[in-house]
């Protein structure tokens, strides 16, 4: 058998995860080598693919076994109340300014009621009822989005975070937690913090369109005043900035899965902001153009694809902190000796 | 520990694996091996499957090590069948049987077939 083809099987052996390397690498390569062909310098084909899709099956379980644990359980229940606060926040800025420009709608005040319910049930420990309404509340975003794209296209396509911040909501809170989970992981404080920030956030911003001058003309454009920008801009600091805070101390393994369960929401945004602008401006120039087959893929694929990748990381990231921390364990016990 | 899938078929991947190490602790090539004649040369089981089953018998507690020996500088590692995993085998062997009889059994009623 030659070193080239020890060599090639040892570079496929690292498709696998390092945890089934650790444990079977050594004899696998054994096993590869024993059958081969004398005189054989690369993987046959069918060797290739088996170990390819095993690779693949290894990592899609780790992966998949590593948000069973209980880290993730703790930020899908903070993600959960998080999620709920930024909705009540988001929709009573919609039904303020509404009501700024006259009375909002009545689906505006349709669309806060769920959330509310949903954030008071997970605060107060209703976690199955908090679930419950929340997909209720997503089945009627879902509604309002399609009827939406018929009437304002654009409009539905670049307020398309607040339903992927709807479902991630959803999705968080139907995790089996114990009741309280998510405030009790989040601590009251924080809790109470967050809930000021999205206020401040949202409520200043109405505050903005009421002092600063926020209105839509006959014809649907929308005019501001000279202070509306600088009112909102900075209660959208003042909030951020006391959300921040509340995530100041809040452990790193929490703090980051929160960061990659919400994900999703800033990818959706960002796809939309950078990747649609285009299709935003023929609308203006030329009229209504229908989203291809490929677009709406773009726009469901890119959150999972990002929430998928910080999962990837976040395990990476871990794995390497822990070999670190053994490396240098290993270098003080051999630096003692 | 307690059998994962106790209720549920082995695999034939599995059940070769189980039969094979029936006879004798083996290693990973022995079991390629034994699996190729114990079904006739109709199965050549590939390391990453190979590997991606013993995984799951270990950890299910269906076969163990037997012992480590080092040939060629590389780590050849011996399993062995458990209690718990003959016990498995002799159930899938069983419930094996039993198809294979009512199977049998009715081709011979059709009249003809390989009864």
């Amino acid at each position: 058998m030659s070193a080239d083809l020890e060599a090639r099987y040892r570079r496929m052996l690292r498709w696998y995860p390092w945890e089934h390397r650790r444990a079977y690498e050594e004899e696998m390569l054994d096993t590869l080598l024993a059958g081969a062909r004398p005189g054989q310098r690369r993987p046959g084909p069918v060797d290739t693919v088996d170990l390819l899709l095993s690779a693949a099956r290894h990592r899609v379980g780790l992966t998949a076994r590593g948000l069973a644990t209980a880290e993730w359980r703790d930020a899908a229940a903070a993600t959960g109340v998080l999620g709920a606060l930024l909705l009540v926040g988001l929709r009573l800025a919609t039904a303020g300014r509404g009501y700024h420009l006259g009375g909002p709608a009545p689906e505006q005040w349709l669309r806060l009621l769920p959330w509310v319910l949903v954030a008071v049930a997970a605060a107060t420990g209703l976690r199955w009822v908090a679930a419950g309404v929340a997909w209720l509340a997503v089945a009627g975003e879902t509604a309002l989005l399609v009827t939406r794209y018929s009437d304002a296209p654009t409009s539905a396509v670049f307020t398309l975070w607040a339903f992927t911040l709807a479902v991630v909501t959803a999705v968080a809170l139907t995790v089996p937690a114990p009741p309280r989970h998510g405030v009790a992981v989040l601590g009251v404080r924080r809790v109470a913090l967050v809930t000021a920030g999205v206020l401040v956030a949202q409520l200043g911003s109405v505050a903005a369109a009421v002092v600063g001058g926020y209105g839509h003309l006959a014809d649907g454009r929308v005019v501001v005043g000279p202070y509306f920008r600088p009112i909102d801009t900075a209660s959208y600091l003042a909030g951020g900035l006391l959300i921040v805070l509340a995530s100041w101390r809040l452990a790193p393994p929490l703090r980051l899965r929160i960061i990659v369960l919400l994900a999703p929401v800033a990818a959706t945004l960002a796809t939309a902001e950078y990747g649609f602008d285009g299709w935003r401006d023929s609308y203006v120039r030329i009229g209504y153009v229908p989203l291809a087959a490929a677009q709406w893929a773009i726009l469901a694929l890119i959150p999972i694809l990002a929430f998928a990748l910080g999962v990837v990381l976040i395990r990476r990231h871990e794995q390497r902190t822990r070999l670190l921390a053994l490396g240098r364990t290993a270098d003080r016990v051999t630096q003692v000796s | 520990m307690m059998p994962r899938m106790a209720n549920l078929t082995l695999g034939e991947p599995a059940f070769l694996i189980l039969t094979a190490l029936a006879a004798q602790p083996q290693h990973g090539y022995g079991m390629i091996e034994d699996a190729r004649r114990i079904s006739d040369g109709r199965v050549r089981l590939r390391a990453g499957t190979l590997y991606t089953v013993l995984d799951r018998l270990r950890s299910d507690g269906l076969i163990e090590i037997d012992r480590e020996e080092v040939v060629q500088s590389r780590l050849r590692r011996y399993y062995r069948l458990t209690t718990a995993g003959a016990d498995r085998l002799a159930v899938e062997a069983e419930r094996l049987r039993h198809n294979a009889t009512v199977a049998t059994t009715r081709l011979a009623a059709l009249g003809g077939g390989a009864a």
